[in-house]
């Protein structure tokens, strides 16, 4: 292949795209912003780049990096995008709904919304294994929506099903999982096409693309694949047999029935310890080629496919067979669930660090002593500073968090910022609820630890835990260096 | 180092490395196959340009210069966690101009991704920038030799088979 060949091919692939031509004024925009005064060593930043970078990871998956604690270093910082970890914006019943209890963690949390005639719709959350997709709406006066999702190859072409959580969220379930793209993740998008009343009444429709990308959780091998059984006149071959957080699946191949022969006697079942089965949430039968290329051999070729709700207590179940006069059965192990995801940080797991914040309104508080999970500037999609802290009001604790709004400012050194504040309630796995948010002006002291400044504003209680309420906030905080923030 | 004397501005600056700019968008294109991300990239690469211009000599060649802070930004932006997290909306722009239907542009542009950092690089810069092996290892600090044979191996684990082995 020469040259041309392969510039050819490259170009091709990479794909063509214009210059900007507003890209040089754009930067000079970008290069008048201040520098931040006393502009820290090119080391330093790299040091306080590497910190945050961690600190994100340590957010964004700090659950399952807490399981290294005690052999790995000491807590990082934690997140400047998100100022809770990952469940705190889920509430546990939605996730119930979604059959992920406890695995809160390993769901992305989404903020994207669309006005769709009188309905305002938001996409919360998002989770994704080899055997499902799920997403988690928050449409508080529409129906069930109505939804397709692409993935990087085409449709994920899956039966799916809806549940409405307790706190009136809706979450979709497809029962097939993305195909990750070349960089690991799953890209996904997603097509909401209406929505199907909750009451009687008809479809209404709609039209909203969106797209993100959401890490895709693994499964675990629990028997061993492919193996090869008789069953009666039956030749069955187990294809896949694993355990995803979410769910337990098994797929087959069975050769000498027919799926018309197969029915509604589902051969095909997963039992616990004491022979009980467990909850199907899915369940298909299909020819193993085009039909159009059945022929008189190969239609007596069917494939299965079955899930079932990930059972939460580790121990040795059974795949169950029945068919053509005989029973098979495979013990398989299916590990607990807490080995996928244990539990969040604790407040005290930060250091204490002397507060003066002052809350007023729905809630008070006299916060003299606080727990800081994160503080700094860092970047990503702009440069923010954040500010979060743990602190008790009797036996509760909660969480306060700051960062500032990039769509205002971008942060350039200490002064003073709108930035979105939040006000979380903490529980045994970490925040639960946003209870107020709302926007502050955070003054930046020194962003050089230790960090300090001031706050002062008003959070507004969230429609559905605490409506028409607000919370004051105000008063100085800092941000003190300890072991768990890791180095510094 | 001070900045160079005769640039006393942003815009000065700017003036200074606009003919680059369509190059090094170029750059963060091939990279990032995203072109706001590549926006991005362009852009705080330039801000670390400006903030460090006191490194560049004067004299010298801007280009690879300023070729080499867009490709360690864009580097930057692939380990971040945010690239494969958070920047999903952007990711509409790519899957509607990626050209999928084509299973070998696709399968190239899947290995394209995986390759390691640096080789992923040179392959950018020799086959979708026409750049020169000269430039090319200008740009990454190697020597042209080495620029060659490490263009020679990327094409290799891409499968496209060069006619001129390095050495020759």
């Amino acid at each position: 292949m020469n040259d041309s060949e392969i510039r050819e091919r490259l170009r091709a692939a990479v794909g063509e795209q214009s210059y900007p031509a507003d890209l040089s004024a754009r930067a000079e925009s970008r290069l008048k912003q201040p520098p931040a005064p006393g502009e820290p060593h090119p080391l330093a930043l790299g040091l306080i780049a590497a910190i945050l970078a961690i600190a994100i990871v340590a957010a964004l998956f700090g659950p399952r990096l807490l399981a290294l604690r005690s052999t790995g270093p000491a807590m990082p910082r934690s997140s400047v995008a998100s100022p809770a970890p990952l469940a705190a914006v889920l509430p546990d019943s939605d996730l119930a709904a979604a059959g992920l209890s406890g695995q809160g963690n390993l769901v992305m949390p989404l903020q994207i919304t669309k006005q769709l005639g009188n309905n305002q719709v938001t996409v919360i959350g998002a989770y994704a294994d080899p055997a499902r997709t799920v997403l988690f709406f928050r449409a508080p006066n529409a129906g069930s929506p109505m939804v397709s999702i692409n993935d990087d190859y085409g449709l994920i072409n899956a039966s799916s099903s809806g549940n409405v959580s307790a706190t009136g969220d809706y979450v979709f379930i497809l029962d097939a999982g993305p195909r990750p793209g070349a960089d690991g993740v799953a890209h996904l998008k997603v097509t909401l096409t209406g929505f199907m009343p909750r009451d009687a009444g008809p479809t209404v429709p709609a039209a909203w693309t969106f797209s993100f990308n959401v890490p895709l959780q693994q499964s675990i091998l629990i028997a061993t694949v492919p193996q090869r059984f008789l069953l009666g006149t039956w030749t069955v071959t187990l294809e896949v047999a694993d355990a995803t957080p979410s769910v337990v699946r098994a797929q087959v191949l069975i050769e000498g029935v027919s799926v018309g022969d197969i029915g509604a006697n589902y051969p095909v079942t997963l039992l616990d310890a004491a022979g009980k089965s467990l909850v199907q949430t899915a369940a298909g039968a299909s020819v193993t080629v085009p039909k159009g290329q059945l022929n008189s051999s190969n239609y007596k070729q069917t494939r299965l496919y079955a899930a079932w709700r990930r059972p939460a207590t580790e121990g040795i179940y059974q795949l169950r067979f029945e068919g053509s006069g005989a029973v098979v059965k495979i013990p398989v192990n299916i590990p607990a669930l807490t080995g996928n995801a244990g539990p969040g940080p604790l407040p005290t797991d930060f250091p204490a660090s002397d507060e003066s914040l002052t809350l007023s309104g729905s809630m008070t508080a006299n916060i003299t002593t606080g727990r800081p999970s994160s503080c700094g500037f860092g970047g990503g999609q702009g440069i923010l500073f954040t500010f979060n802290t743990y602190f008790q009001v009797g036996s509760t604790w909660y969480l306060l968090a700051f960062f500032t709004d990039t769509s205002v400012k971008q942060y350039t050194g200490p002064g003073t910022y709108t930035a979105i504040g939040s006000l979380y309630e903490v529980g045994p796995s970490g925040p639960n609820n946003v209870l107020y948010k709302g926007n502050v002006q955070l003054t930046v002291t020194s962003d050089r630890r230790p960090d300090s400044g001031t706050v002062s504003g008003t959070l507004t209680g969230l429609e559905i835990i605490a409506p028409q309420s607000q919370v004051t906030v105000s008063g100085g905080w800092t941000c003190v260096p300890g072991p768990s923030l890791g180095p510094g | 180092m001070e900045r160079d004397a005769a640039v006393r501005d942003e815009r000065e600056f700017l003036q200074l490395v606009e003919p680059v700019l369509p190059l090094a968008h170029r750059l963060a294109v091939g990279l990032l196959h995203s072109p706001s991300d590549a926006d991005d990239a362009v852009q705080s690469a330039l801000l670390n340009a400006w903030r460090h211009f006191g490194q560049f000599r004067a004299g010298s060649d801007l280009k690879p210069w300023l070729l080499t802070i867009v490709a360690n930004e864009c580097r930057r932006q692939r380990r971040s966690p945010w690239w494969s997290v958070i920047k999903g909306p952007r990711e509409a722009e790519r899957s509607a101009e990626s050209g999928m239907a084509d299973p070998a542009v696709a399968d190239l542009r899947r290995a394209l991704y995986r390759l390691p950092h640096d080789q992923r690089l040179v392959v950018i810069l020799r086959f979708y920038m026409d750049l020169s092996f000269d430039e090319v290892a200008q740009t990454l600090g190697i020597s042209t030799k080495a620029a060659k044979s490490r263009t020679y191996r990327a094409l290799e684990r891409l499968r496209l088979s060069p006619e001129v082995r390095p050495d020759e």
